[in-house]
């Protein structure tokens, strides 16, 4: 009987995964726990060992697509008689050094999000939006509104944080706060039901700690799953959040065979305890399992390696000294996604920084010239950012290189130019994106920036406005720094760095060759690039163009 | 022997239990000389006459009326609606006397009243409906929706020997489409039972009617997966046949109910009810519930198609339960 090879669920909250590359061809013949092919997740990149040996008769799913988790990808003829379709039979890898991409779109398109609002028991329930397409859960950070108080419609009620936005929450109905479900600081999935709604006296409940399924859920069924844990240390573990996940039909299986439920690896959507791994559980004499079999990223995330373990809380303590005093604040999501993303960022590109002087003078005396008209003209202000955009787009389009992304073995050339603008807030970092800027005037870039900006800070931005950038500018110098060393925003090659304007004594050549010394106003910009795919000519080249851009600035800006 | 279309099995039972019992006789519009607007009931007027093959004006509640009198004197009529979407003008007729006659007089009603229903035809809002639930609603009634050939021949027949009033939804789109061969004695097939039409072991597909052919050929692409569906055809939807729901339940622990009627309201929900009382233990995922969207159907075409349950619904429902 042929044995299916599925997609693996590759940690907690991960319900797809992209095939990047196959080992092996139809008609190899392969070993079990031999690597099969490459996968990448939001959490990891993965080589998947075949499930079974045999020869590869069938690739179901081609290189580059993405798929959700337990679709069959392939078929190994000539094996055991593993039962189809099941997740327990591909033993989890451990993850590779190299990191995934974070903000790889995915390409299958999810279903329609549910709708948002659910009448129930007289009352409406208020659930968590989906606030993008590969979005599968948020962050409650804080709620704008206590139990008791009435609440317009469309008045905003509580904040969320996502892997992609931060956004206010709006009210889905009029009437009383009865119920907050959902305490502030923690993560469910979305349409999990956070708040009723009216619908009877408003009720004090304590909001169930149960379902929601906590950020360090990885960590926490690491600690679950493990066979040394006593038993009546378990509960302890489930109160922390985590909520069993079984069947009726296994919560039968045990209570027949008196199972410890706690103890049966799920391979199931979520972790979920399905009939076969009850039944398989059994087979093996109840044994516990080694926690390598556990879920893989349970598996990971001792290891402290892989990207699917970036927990900084779990940052290793000297045992013997007690904490230092001072206060100890969680991390939001935003701030925790920053650290992942940058500590992935410095794993995955060779980094290197090139720093070019530029003469702004010019530029400086057509701001100050035009900024009044400007604004009165175009109701939006003008400031440096659109002239570097501006430079930066025109130079791109010559130097294809620095507007690429490195994919798996190959190096993908975008089509178009999509800036990400880095803009500081008051509670962390959020990089927007202005799509086709190739497409855009001065004047439209500079009203993309300037509304980018705004609703950043306002908590307005769309999912689809953060990601998919192909190159970032940030513009650290309004705070004077002279020049710094920006991380890659990943999957992108290449990140500008603005420095402060300063007027400095500058020797200039005139054409017959003579020297003087002239007070110019000027800049530092530093191109941090990655040197996989960006050699240190092409970052030169590409420097020395957008500096000569905005030396010779010769363009209209509307 | 030859291979026999669905329609073709209903006109065969007819027309042996009308040749096997004087009483019995066929009453409806266009019935007699028209043979019927699908030609279920050709060539009768002219073996039985015009005594037991009767043609009505264009009203289902003087034939709902005129079957339940003629009940009442010891004769066993088959109604006639040309289309099931007008059974609603005999409401009134069925629900308040032909279903509680026996009850509330002793009086029994023996009678059938049939007609084709359902879409996947463009008949647009009229022509496609699929009222059977109003009547599964209904106690004293028995409510029929057979799906192959020889269920539809055989029920036929159980239900004029039947002594409750039944209604015998057909399936407009299988007269002509499905086709097999009959046994060659007189058969009947028992009202009340639900029949395995496919064997599997990882899901079932719980359905009725048309959309059997719909689970079947989501079973065919699942098979390739290695998912094998378990299908049962209910037959019969008032009584419903519990004890099959719940066997098929506790052998695959995984259920999807299908049905071309719209969602709310429809059997499904009832079959999940069941299954809860029944079988809850049994589950190792939820129960899906695929079903026409809660809207009329459509006239247009591919509005008609997106409106239907289609084969990639059960597929992937049925990918997702075996994932879950």
């Amino acid at each position: 009987m042929p044995t299916d090879v599925v997609m693996p669920q590759m940690g907690e909250s991960i319900f797809e995964g992209t095939i990047t590359k196959w080992l092996k061809k139809p008609g190899d013949s392969v070993q079990r726990d031999e690597p099969l092919f490459e996968i990448s997740t939001d959490k990891v990149d993965a080589e998947i060992p075949s499930p079974a040996s045999g020869t590869l008769s069938e690739i179901k799913v081609d290189a580059g697509n993405t798929v959700q988790i337990n679709t069959v990808v392939a078929v190994i003829g000539e094996g055991d008689g593993a039962v189809a379709s099941k997740p327990a039979a591909a033993s989890p890898a451990p993850p590779k050094q190299e990191p995934a991409k974070a903000e790889k779109k995915p390409e299958a398109p999810q279903t329609a999000p549910a709708p948002a609002v659910v009448s129930s028991g007289g009352g409406t329930d208020v659930v968590m939006p989906q606030m993008g397409e590969s979005i599968f859960e948020g962050t409650i950070t804080k709620w704008l509104k206590k139990v008791g108080d009435s609440v317009q419609r469309d008045e905003p009620l509580f904040e969320i944080s996502t892997d992609k936005v931060d956004a206010e929450i709006p009210s889905p109905a009029s009437g009383t706060l009865s119920e907050i479900k959902v305490e502030a600081g923690n993560t469910v999935q979305i349409n999990t039901v956070v708040a009723v709604i009216g619908g009877g006296a408003a009720k004090t409940s304590a909001p169930a700690a149960a379902p929601a399924a906590t950020s360090n859920a990885a960590a926490a069924s690491g600690t679950q799953s493990a066979p040394a844990a006593p038993a009546d240390e378990a509960p302890a573990a489930a109160a922390h959040g985590e909520r069993l996940r079984s069947s009726p039909l296994v919560r039968k299986i045990a209570k027949e065979h008196q199972l410890d439920l706690r103890q049966v690896p799920g391979t199931g959507s979520s972790g979920r305890i399905t009939k076969d791994d009850v039944l398989q559980y059994i087979e093996k004499g109840g044994a516990p399992k080694a926690p390598a079999a556990a879920t893989p990223a349970a598996a990971a995330a001792p290891t402290g390696q892989g990207p699917a373990a970036p927990k900084l809380a779990a940052a290793p303590v000297p045992a013997a000294a007690g904490p230092q005093p001072g206060e100890l604040v969680a991390l939001t999501r935003m701030r925790s996604i920053i650290a992942q993303r940058m500590i992935d960022s410095k794993r995955t590109s060779a980094h290197v920084h090139t720093v070019f002087k530029v003469d702004l003078t010019r530029i400086v005396k057509i701001r100050e010239k035009e900024k009044a008209k400007y604004e009165q003209r175009n109701g939006v202000k003008l400031t440096y950012m659109p002239f570097i955009t501006r430079a930066v787009v025109a130079t791109l389009r010559k130097m294809p290189i620095v507007n690429a992304s490195m994919e798996g073995d190959a190096i993908r050339y975008h089509q178009n130019v999509n800036v990400g603008i880095a803009v500081a807030l008051d509670w962390g970092l959020i990089v927007p994106v202005i799509k086709q800027a190739e497409e855009k005037s001065f004047l439209g870039i500079a009203r993309s920036i300037a509304d980018l900006a705004e609703r950043a800070r306002g908590k307005k931005l769309k999912p689809d406005e953060v990601g998919s950038g192909t190159i970032t500018i940030t513009n650290p110098g309004i705070f004077g720094e002279q020049f710094g060393t920006p991380i890659i925003n990943q999957p992108e090659s290449a990140i500008l760095g603005v420095g402060g304007l300063f007027k400095e004594p500058t020797v200039l050549t005139d054409k017959d060759g003579n020297d003087s010394i002239a007070i110019r106003s000027v800049i530092r910009l530093t191109l941090g690039f990655d040197h996989r795919i960006i050699d240190g000519a092409d970052a030169g080249k590409f420097m020395a163009e957008v500096k000569k851009y905005l030396e010779d600035w010769s363009e209209e800006i509307g | 022997m030859a291979a026999v279309t669905y329609l073709e099995a209903i006109r065969q039972g007819l027309w042996e239990e009308m040749e096997r019992d004087p009483r019995v006789f066929v009453i409806g519009e266009d019935v007699g000389v028209y043979g019927g607007a699908f030609k279920v009931t050709e060539g009768f007027l002219q073996r039985f006459g015009t005594e037991r093959v009767v043609d009505t004006p264009i009203s289902e509640m003087a034939i709902a009326s005129a079957a339940y009198g003629a009940s009442l004197t010891g004769l066993r009529p088959v109604g006639e609606f040309q289309f099931m979407d007008f059974i609603s003008s005999a409401h009134s007729q069925i629900v308040q006397i032909l279903a509680k006659s026996n009850y509330r007089w002793g009086a029994p009603a023996p009678l059938v009243l049939r007609g084709p229903s359902g879409g996947g035809v463009s008949g647009g809002p009229y022509h496609s409906q699929n009222p059977e639930m109003f009547y599964v609603h209904t106690p004293g009634l028995k409510v029929i929706c057979p799906a192959t050939a020889r269920d539809a021949k055989g029920l036929i027949k159980s239900a004029i020997r039947d002594n409750n009033p039944v209604l015998f939804f057909e399936h407009k789109y299988l007269y002509r489409r499905v086709k097999e061969e009959l046994p060659a004695e007189d058969y009947t097939v028992e009202i009340g039972k639900a029949r395995i039409h496919r064997e599997g072991k990882h899901l079932s597909v719980i359905t009725y009617a048309a959309m059997v052919y719909v689970a079947e050929e989501a079973a065919h692409i699942l098979e390739k997966e290695g998912i094998e569906l378990e299908i049962l055809d209910l037959r019969t939807l008032l009584p419903l046949d519990n004890e099959a729901i719940a066997a098929t339940v506790e052998k695959t622990n995984r259920v999807i109910i299908l049905h071309e009627d719209t969602k709310t309201g429809g059997i499904a929900g009832e079959i999940a009810a069941i299954i809860n009382e029944e079988a809850f233990d049994a589950l190792d995922a939820p129960i899906a519930r695929i079903a026409s969207l809660d809207a009329p159907v459509p006239f247009s075409p591919p509005l008609e198609k997106a409106f239907l349950p289609k084969v990639e619904d059960v597929v992937r429902e049925a990918r997702r339960l075996v994932a879950y």
